[in-house]
């Protein structure tokens, strides 16, 4: 607790690595991310097949140690269509929370800095962004603008940015306020200056948890507009696409569901940890919750 | 209060302005020639269509007025009543969205109740046995109902409770007034698949709240006077914690309604949220733009629902 307490002092993030060190969840949480990353990494050298390969002689097998977890109804591994799934997933989530991140922290930046009308402008759009519920302002821009890597990224973020302005306002709103940002008014420095090498430093942690848990998020609605047909066209490894195909042979062949589904969820579950790690270690009132 | 309910309604207006307006400009993201599009033809078909009728299309869909005339048409016939027909089935938008809305009601309603059932007593148990075995479950339930997509713990419970089991239907619906049983049953899976998550969310708020007021002096006040303690968690922890969580409850219905598209589709829950997947996969735009709106609409208006009532539930905000 006294170790949680001074890692949330001024004494920076290496005390907070120390900190998210000694907390088993969000270790579990880092091991489930990397192991994440790594697969997404070294996909075509972790695959034992080509994960497009069809073999009808072998369709759908159940695990064996040819096939660890088995085939699907083309013959297909499984294992190797998962493993390949990691690097789709990787590409989508990356490109979509970089993309909320670029745009919806400088609009959150912005408004808290200007405040007046362009914060009251800034602030009603995001309301209504956030008036779409949940995954169907994505669905809604997918459907319009057809599938493909490019309207995924930009379907999710789009989603994803009011939440980005909002806590960037907030940490804006915070800081601005502060005696250093008096002091380096006062010196004459520019707007530009303060806000990017004074004000923004300060603003890292939440954003960093934010971007942690909005990986989850990112991957979630992917595989969920995958799995309704709206993300890559076949044969694309995708764990959503895998899922909703094994929908049809459930009975004769659940593993085809039961893995990329597992992949999936422990990808989730790892952000989610880690996401929450990183809160309790940066914000005080989570301590002890 | 009446002052606040005032403002909250004027707020609303704004917002639900660019929500037609995102709603509207949808359509000019489509690719290709928005004509062929919004009249239901495929970019091949542009061969086929003569000059005089591809200019009587532009002409009866509008499409030669500017944009911002075009939109105010489209919300003027919104509010009329109009909603455009839609393409597949020749029918009006409007019909085909109101003879589904019950469906997804229903659907949204009882994952909601599920939430509540599955919410309310495991944060309870938590806060009371805070950092013990009961708290630690219902916390692993909490992550892992955060962390598994909707779709997989769909198709695992239709794999056990359908496929092996046979207890319960795994696709279809039936009329809660003419088949009220046959309703029951169709509609435990799916709405327990789409109540999961939600009830994930809300342990984990439900839980920190009880704890916050547990450690409060009224509390120890109670415990002192000797109040037995189911009195003290529900009478005063729980129903003070409830207060701060109907704003999250709030935002969990538009993660209900959000999230009942992959249950409707999953289940073939015959709801709007069904039909704008279909509307989807047909190319039915006119379907589209109706069924986002109406989505979207029911949101903004259950959290001004949700935003009035807490503020008349809490007497220190309603008295203030």
């Amino acid at each position: 607790m006294a170790a949680r307490r001074a890692a949330t002092g001024a004494s920076g993030w290496a005390r907070a690595f120390g900190v998210l060190a000694r907390n088993r969840l969000a270790l579990v949480g880092v091991g489930l991310v990397s192991l994440f990353v790594f697969t997404a990494g070294l996909a075509p050298w972790l695959s034992p097949y080509e994960p497009d390969r069809i073999t009808i002689t072998v369709a759908m097998q159940p695990p064996s140690l040819d096939h660890w977890m088995g085939t699907d109804h083309l013959g297909r591994d499984i294992l190797s269509r998962v493993i390949h799934g990691a690097r789709i997933a990787f590409v989508v989530s990356v490109g979509a929370v970089l993309l909320g991140a670029t745009i919806g922290i400088p609009l959150g930046f912005l408004s808290g800095y200007a405040r007046g009308w362009v914060d009251h402008a800034v602030m009603r759009l995001m309301d209504a962004l956030l008036a779409f519920p949940g995954r169907l302002l994505a669905i809604a821009l997918v459907a319009a603008m057809g599938g493909g890597l490019l309207s995924l990224w930009i379907a999710i973020s789009v989603s994803s940015l009011p939440k980005y302005a909002r806590i960037a306002r907030a940490a804006m709103l915070e800081q601005r306020e502060r005696d250093y940002v008096y002091a380096g008014q006062v010196v004459g420095e520019s707007h530009t200056v303060l806000v990017s090498r004074y004000i923004f430093p300060n603003t890292v942690a939440p954003l960093t948890v934010a971007l942690t848990i909005d990986f989850a998020s990112a991957i979630l609605i992917a595989s969920s507009l995958s799995f309704l047909g709206l993300g890559f066209p076949p044969p694309t490894p995708d764990w959503g696409a895998d899922l909703s195909s094994a929908m049809d042979g459930m009975e004769f062949m659940p593993w085809a569901a039961i893995f990329p589904g597992m992949a999936l969820s422990l990808t989730i579950l790892g952000f989610n940890l880690l996401g929450d790690g990183m809160r309790d270690v940066f914000d005080p009132r989570h301590y002890d919750q | 209060m009446l002052n606040y309910a005032a403002s909250r309604l004027l707020q609303v207006i704004p917002v639900m302005v660019i929500v037609t307006l995102i709603v509207f400009l949808l359509m000019s993201l489509v690719p290709g020639d928005p004509v062929l599009v919004l009249a239901g033809f495929g970019p091949e078909d542009r061969q086929g269509i003569s000059q005089e009728q591809y200019d009587a299309l532009v002409n009866r869909l509008g499409l030669d007025q500017p944009i911002h005339v075009r939109y105010f048409q489209w919300l003027g016939n919104i509010f009329r009543g109009d909603w455009g027909i839609s393409l597949t089935s020749q029918r009006p938008v409007l019909t085909e969205l109101l003879s589904r809305y019950p469906a997804t009601i229903y659907l949204a309603a009882s994952a909601m109740l599920v939430t509540l059932f599955m919410a309310i007593p495991l944060s309870i148990l938590a806060a009371r046995f805070q950092n013990k075995i009961p708290d630690y479950s219902a916390m692993s339930f909490a992550v892992l109902g955060l962390s598994i997509p909707n779709f997989w713990l769909g198709l695992i419970l239709i794999l056990v409770f359908s496929l092996h089991l046979g207890w319960l239907p795994s696709i279809g619906y039936a009329d809660p007034f003419d088949q009220p049983l046959e309703f029951l049953r169709h509609i435990i899976l799916p709405a327990v698949v789409l109540g999961a998550a939600s009830a994930a969310q809300l342990t984990r708020y439900l839980r920190s709240g009880m704890l916050e007021q547990l450690g409060e002096d009224y509390i120890r006040m109670a415990y002192a006077k000797g109040l037995p303690e189911l009195l003290i968690m529900f009478k005063y922890a729980f129903r003070n914690s409830l207060i701060a969580a109907i704003t999250v409850i709030g935002l969990e219905i538009g993660q209900l309604l959000g999230g009942s598209t992959i249950v409707e589709v999953l289940f073939g829950w015959p709801g709007v949220a069904k039909m704008l997947l279909d509307g989807i996969y047909s190319r039915d735009f006119p379907l589209i733009q109706g069924a986002v709106l109406v989505l979207a609409a029911t949101y903004v208006l259950v959290n001004l629902l949700v935003d009035l009532l807490y503020r008349w539930i809490d007497p220190r905000v309603r008295f203030s």
